[in-house]
């Protein structure tokens, strides 16, 4: 077992884990933070995904042992963010939902795309959003949301 | 899942004595978007872990003299959007961003990619048409050895157990020069390639010279087209010299059958990208 300490959402937090437990399994069973999803479990999906340092990544496949000092942002922290807020009443208003189980995943990497790049081209959206699958809406209303956002957020 | 015993040094050089006490039945981790995979299930027991994440010291992309230096930790997102990379080995910014999803190239590294030798990575082509060459750093010393002599077949290379891969250099491009990095795979991103073509020349009016080929996921390991590049070398570039090029780059291709595609489709394709790859530069290429 080893000791991490790390801040998420703003808070520092210590945990004491095996060293190859994913920061997804951290998050859901020590933090209580069960907002992040697991879908394919091998970074593959983007389900999972959150804000480590500034940048997007799949939390499935990042361990205990790699997050000592790290600052990570999960989409429990999102509502706190100007970026975040933004995106999450933009997916509502463009009906960018339809299961859900994507979402956080989609709205970490919008987050993370947005912070870079405040005025993407739908083409930069599809790219910052290549690493996240959506099974159940064609994607092209999560475009929307993320282009709704980005046009709010430029006022 | 057991507990698997994990070392996470600050320092390079107690990571370097770790390495030199342990030697065998230790797995380095720095992304660790490959091994933490297969240690999640269970396909590969590692023994123990080498976690070199906070070894801050191997973070660094910077030209020194003409030499592109970059460190082992370097992602590859910061690659791919890398000013110097971008103006001194663009072929290798265009390898970085089409090696997998944003998520996975803030976390992969090059050093990981290079030192994993498998022959699909997509970085290799273009570090060795740059002529990289990797440091390998034990706590008894240091030595450089030319990337093409790095991996001997796939997952395995000369670099002994007790060594470290710490930084990849290569001479920047110059103005004079071009080069390209083309590939194909199942899809545009998010897919291994079926075939990776890089290129390298000197290029004067459209006489190429100093031309150098390597061909990725033909072979078991990334190989160079000496015979390609000796037809290329002095040559004006035309479709027709292309077209001849393509012939000759097929039948030095020793590509096999596999999931992904096969031998006759990939040794084929590895000839249409080296034309394409041409088309592509000469379109912009002025002269």
């Amino acid at each position: 077992m080893i000791k991490v300490k790390f801040v998420v959402n703003g808070k520092n937090v210590a945990v004491e884990s095996s060293p190859t437990k994913t920061l997804l399994d951290i998050l859901r069973e020590d933090l209580g933070l069960t907002g992040t999803k697991e879908g394919c479990g091998k970074g593959e999906c983007g389900a999972c995904t959150v804000i480590m340092d500034g940048k997007a990544v799949t939390s499935c496949i990042v361990i205990a042992a790699q997050l000592e000092g790290k600052n990570i942002l999960t989409v429990e922290g999102l509502s706190a963010d100007r970026i975040g807020k933004a995106l999450q009443d933009a997916f509502v208003d463009s009906g960018a939902v339809q299961c859900g189980y994507c979402i956080p995943g989609f709205l970490m990497s919008a987050r993370a795309l947005l912070e870079e790049n405040p005025d993407p081209t739908l083409d930069e959206i599809k790219e910052g959003l290549s690493g996240n699958i959506c099974r159940c809406t064609g994607y092209v209303k999560i475009f929307d949301g993320v282009r709704l956002a980005a046009a709010r957020l430029g006022k | 899942m057991k507990s698997i015993e994990t070392y996470s040094p600050r320092k390079l050089s107690e990571a370097l004595r770790i390495l030199s006490e342990r030697r065998e039945g230790i797995r380095v981790i720095a992304g660790a978007t490959d091994i933490i995979v297969q240690v999640l299930e269970r396909k590969k027991d590692p023994g123990a872990l080498l976690n070199i994440s906070y070894l801050d010291e191997l973070r660094f992309i910077r030209e020194d003299e003409g030499t592109v230096r970059i460190g082992a930790l370097t992602t590859h997102r910061e690659i791919e959007r890398s000013p110097i990379i971008k103006k001194r080995g663009k072929l290798l910014a265009e390898a970085a961003f089409i090696v997998g999803s944003p998520q996975i190239k803030n976390l992969g590294t090059i050093a990981g990619n290079v030192a994993n030798a498998s022959p699909v990575a997509d970085v290799v082509p273009p570090l060795m048409v740059l002529g990289s060459v990797l440091t390998l750093k034990s706590s008894s010393g240091e030595r450089r050895i030319p990337i093409g002599e790095f991996a001997t077949g796939p997952g395995a290379t000369v670099m002994r157990p007790d060594e470290l891969l710490i930084e990849i250099s290569f001479p920047a491009l110059r103005p004079d020069e071009i080069s390209f990095y083309e590939r194909l795979g199942q899809r545009r991103l998010l897919s291994i390639s079926k075939v990776g073509v890089a290129f390298r020349a000197r290029c004067a009016g459209k006489k190429l010279s100093d031309v150098s080929i390597a061909l990725g996921a033909v072979a078991p390991r990334v190989i160079t087209a000496p015979r390609t590049a000796a037809f290329l070398e002095g040559k004006e570039y035309s479709e027709e010299v292309a077209a001849e090029a393509a012939r000759i780059v097929e039948s030095e291709s020793k590509a096999i059958t596999d999931i992904r595609s096969t031998e006759s489709y990939r040794n084929r394709m590895a000839g249409a990208l080296l034309i394409r790859g041409f088309a592509r530069v000469f379109q912009s290429f002025p002269g």
